[in-house]
């Protein structure tokens, strides 16, 4: 029986708890096995096949969360089709999510993580000055909703391609997205500046002085791969040293 | 003003969702310290000195990425509890605004490392509900692993809402009395934290989005900006 529209919007659904039992070792194995399992059992699959195809799931998965769909909807089309003898052997099923997960892993961090949500988040930042509730908002707009879409497209797309899905992937086009989005982040920033220092500096006439030198203590420190902890601890650290000084040759 | 009210116990909810939309589910960015400080803002009554923490503690940390597992420290979380002090401790030390907001941030900074630290040994957890996972499979027993799964997010929630609760009562404790000994005079010069942060913020997004291909669009911003405050 084929999937039905509930079948993928269940999936969709599970998807979004796919971290829930992340480890080290496996990553999202269970998760990945959990999203499977309603529709497992709605092809029919016997106990027998339910216990093979979820202990394999369970070996090792990981990509971004947010593509994960991607390769589960292409499973659950490759699963319909073994189930009555038309599809790939457990064997090939299992080498097509791996390849698909690393393929997508990549080019999904870099849209997700390391794109959409710093400009997301400085977005929201403009947004917060004038209204806070209203960067909530942005936040959800700018990010949530995305996502959504991406997961959504990549459970029905993959579902409907199956394993012509690594053709029609859309890694390339997540690495152009990426590029757009970190060119509107760059323009942003300028202006970004400006309006944080003129709404949230204070600190008198040393305040601008204090971001230029914190700014490139911090960006010196980033590129010699120190933590964000570290930085911080050091600047902040800095500034009451500074204030001690400051207080000390005030009082004498 | 008690150290446990009601403000308090809608606060370890926050944080227990916080927690959850972190990693375990969701995932909808609503977890990030500039949406969880505003949210914490909402319930102690000050949305704006919320909104500040937020702003200044989500920058610096956009330059971590969850990537292949790599350990980050537990920011969303952390920030959350050092708006959650700054909040509770500006009603108790009115004339000392810019040393609670230092005490604030440096302790959503230590407790980001230190929640870091502690979310990974919680994963100890995630491994036994998997083994758990392996035997109901081999049990064929295969609907416990809708259960497990749901476990995972309840785990998840109560570390956030239970290390929240005893972080937040804990350091009010210390700071409140720590706070007394700084004398007020300290106070104005400490103004210039809120530079600092910002600095560091702003380094982090052009550490984030400049690079060699997105140089020009950053220039033409920075000219905007320019021609904007020039003409204000």
């Amino acid at each position: 029986m084929p999937a039905t529209v509930l079948d993928i919007a269940r999936a969709f659904q599970r998807s979004f708890y796919i971290q829930a039992t992340f480890t080290s070792e496996r990553m999202l194995a269970l998760g990945y096995a959990f999203c499977l399992l309603p529709f497992l059992r709605k092809l029919g699959a016997s106990d027998a096949e339910m216990h093979d195809i979820l202990r394999d799931n369970l070996k090792y998965f990981n990509t971004n969360p947010y593509v994960t769909t991607w390769v589960l909807g292409a499973e659950m089309n490759l699963h319909e089709r073994r189930l009555v003898g038309k599809g790939p052997v457990t064997e090939e099923v299992e080498r097509f999510r791996k390849r698909m997960s690393q393929a997508l892993a990549g080019p999904g961090d870099n849209l997700f993580w390391a794109t959409l949500r710093p400009v997301s988040a400085l977005l929201s930042v403009l947004v917060a000055l004038a209204s806070p509730a209203a960067a909530l908002a942005t936040i959800f707009a700018t990010f949530s909703v995305p996502s959504f879409f991406v997961r959504l497209s990549g459970a029905v797309r993959g579902y409907r391609r199956g394993l012509g899905i690594i053709t029609e992937n859309d890694s390339r086009r997540y690495n152009q997205v990426a590029m757009i989005l970190l060119k509107v982040g760059a323009f942003v920033l300028g202006p970004a500046a400006l309006l944080l220092g003129s709404q949230m500096l204070g600190g008198g006439r040393m305040a601008p002085i204090t971001v230029l030198l914190a700014g490139g203590l911090m960006y010196f420190l980033l590129r010699r791969g120190w933590s964000v902890t570290s930085n911080l601890l050091i600047l902040l650290t800095g500034v009451v040293l500074v204030t001690m000084v400051f207080e000390i040759f005030s009082a004498t | 003003m008690t150290i446990f009210d009601s403000e308090l116990i809608w606060f370890c909810l926050l944080a227990g969702f916080v927690a959850a939309d972190t990693e375990a589910a969701w995932q909808t960015l609503l977890s990030q310290p500039l949406a969880g400080c505003t949210m914490a803002g909402y319930i102690f009554g000050d949305v704006g000195l919320g909104l500040t923490i937020g702003v200044l503690l989500q920058l610096p940390y956009l330059i971590e990425s969850p990537v292949g597992g790599c350990q980050v420290t537990f920011s969303s979380l952390g920030a959350l509890v050092g708006a959650g002090l700054t909040l509770r401790l500006s009603e108790y030390f009115p004339e000392k605004q810019n040393v609670i907001l230092l005490a604030g941030l440096l302790s959503g900074i230590l407790l980001s490392w230190l929640l870091g630290i502690l979310w990974r040994r919680s994963q100890v957890v995630n491994s036994y509900l998997v083994q758990l996972a392996e035997g109901a499979i081999d049990n064929h027993r295969f609907s416990r692993l809708t259960l497990l799964q749901g476990a995972g997010v309840l785990k998840s929630f109560l570390f956030g809402a239970g290390t929240v609760l005893v972080l937040m009562v804990g350091c009010e404790i210390v700071l409140r009395f720590a706070l007394r000994l700084i004398p007020v005079a300290m106070d104005a010069p400490l103004a210039l934290v809120r530079p600092a942060m910002i600095g560091a913020g702003l380094a982090t997004l052009v550490r984030i989005l400049v690079k060699k291909r997105t140089l020009p669009f950053a220039l033409a911003g920075v000219g905007l900006a320019t021609l904007v405050w020039t003409i204000t």
